[in-house]
């Protein structure tokens, strides 16, 4: 422990050293080594060396160490694709009328349902990773988590005024996969699958 | 009250010291063990400050000794201890 203490000393500035390396390793000399004591020389070490540091390298080691960071959890984390669909409500789904509502939220809970989503998986061989390490609950829910459903207005698609639509987005790591459970998701098939 | 630069010169107040003594004296008089990097950093920071200063050795163990400037420094740090401590103990009794 004492040598990794006297190694750890090493790490501190050159010009700290030549003033006191010799009564600093007199002192770990005397001083009984722990995990503890070493982990303070490394701490020492370290807001020893920024004090010495100019604005200019810190700032400048700080870019490396974001970018390499960085460079890590994009090499880490795998890719993600959305795909999105555009449902056209019927008529008698108009969000306007109690009715209508009332439909919608149906339709809502159709496409989340435990069944509609268990068929998905099962149709498209969507998680087969997760499948085999997690319940299928926690895979639904998962899956759940990677859909949202918002509202939207189809305007420019039609000659006629505007109509409701409901806008479908799946969050999945294959572009392909992602984009099948869209088209067998929603009736109408409208937007494209990009990188996210 | 671990405040290291406080706790160092406060050590020095009475003679001067090496690193290991000082760690001992802290740990005596205050309970808290200091580190050798937390006590190097706050030996730097004094002796850079002019409120230590090394005294000659032959030994590989260097003793520190308090200036006049860390002495006065020294009674500024514990008369604010002081207000702290008196207000604290005021407020306490009137809760």
């Amino acid at each position: 422990m004492n040598r990794l203490a006297k190694m750890l000393a090493k790490l501190y500035p050159k010009c700290w050293r030549s003033r006191y390396e010799a009564e600093f390793e007199a002192l770990l000399d005397e001083v009984k080594q722990s995990w503890r004591g070493a982990l303070d020389i490394l701490k020492g070490a370290i807001s020893m060396q920024l004090r010495m540091w100019s604005s200019g390298k810190i700032v400048g080691v700080g870019a490396v160490a974001g970018l390499i960071v960085g460079l890590g959890c994009w090499l880490v984390m795998p890719n993600q694709y959305a795909s999105l669909a555009l449902v056209r409500i019927p008529a008698c789904c108009d969000a306007s009328t109690a009715d209508g509502r009332e439909r919608l939220d149906s339709l809502m809970r159709f496409l989340l349902s435990r069944s509609t989503l268990s068929t998905m998986s099962q149709v498209h061989g969507l998680y087969p990773v997760e499948l085999k390490k997690m319940p299928l609950e926690e895979v639904l829910q998962k899956m759940k988590q990677g859909i949202q459903i918002r509202p939207a207005t189809l305007g420019e698609l039609s000659s006629r005024r505007a109509f409701q639509a409901i806008q479908i987005e799946f969050v999945y790591p294959d572009a392909a996969l992602a984009q099948r459970r869209q088209r067998s998701g929603g009736a109408l098939q409208l937007g494209s699958t990009g990188s996210r | 009250m671990s405040d290291p630069t406080l706790l160092v010169l406060a050590s020095l107040a009475n003679g001067e010291k090496h690193g290991y003594a000082m760690m001992e004296d802290i740990e005596n008089f205050a309970g808290v063990r200091l580190g050798p990097g937390t006590l190097y950093g706050a030996i730097t920071r004094l002796e850079e400050q002019n409120w230590i200063r090394a005294v000659a050795s032959e030994d590989r163990r260097r003793p520190y000794r308090i200036t006049a400037e860390g002495r006065a420094h020294l009674a500024a740090l514990l008369q604010q201890l002081d207000q702290v401590v008196k207000a604290g103990q005021r407020r306490l009794k009137h809760a």
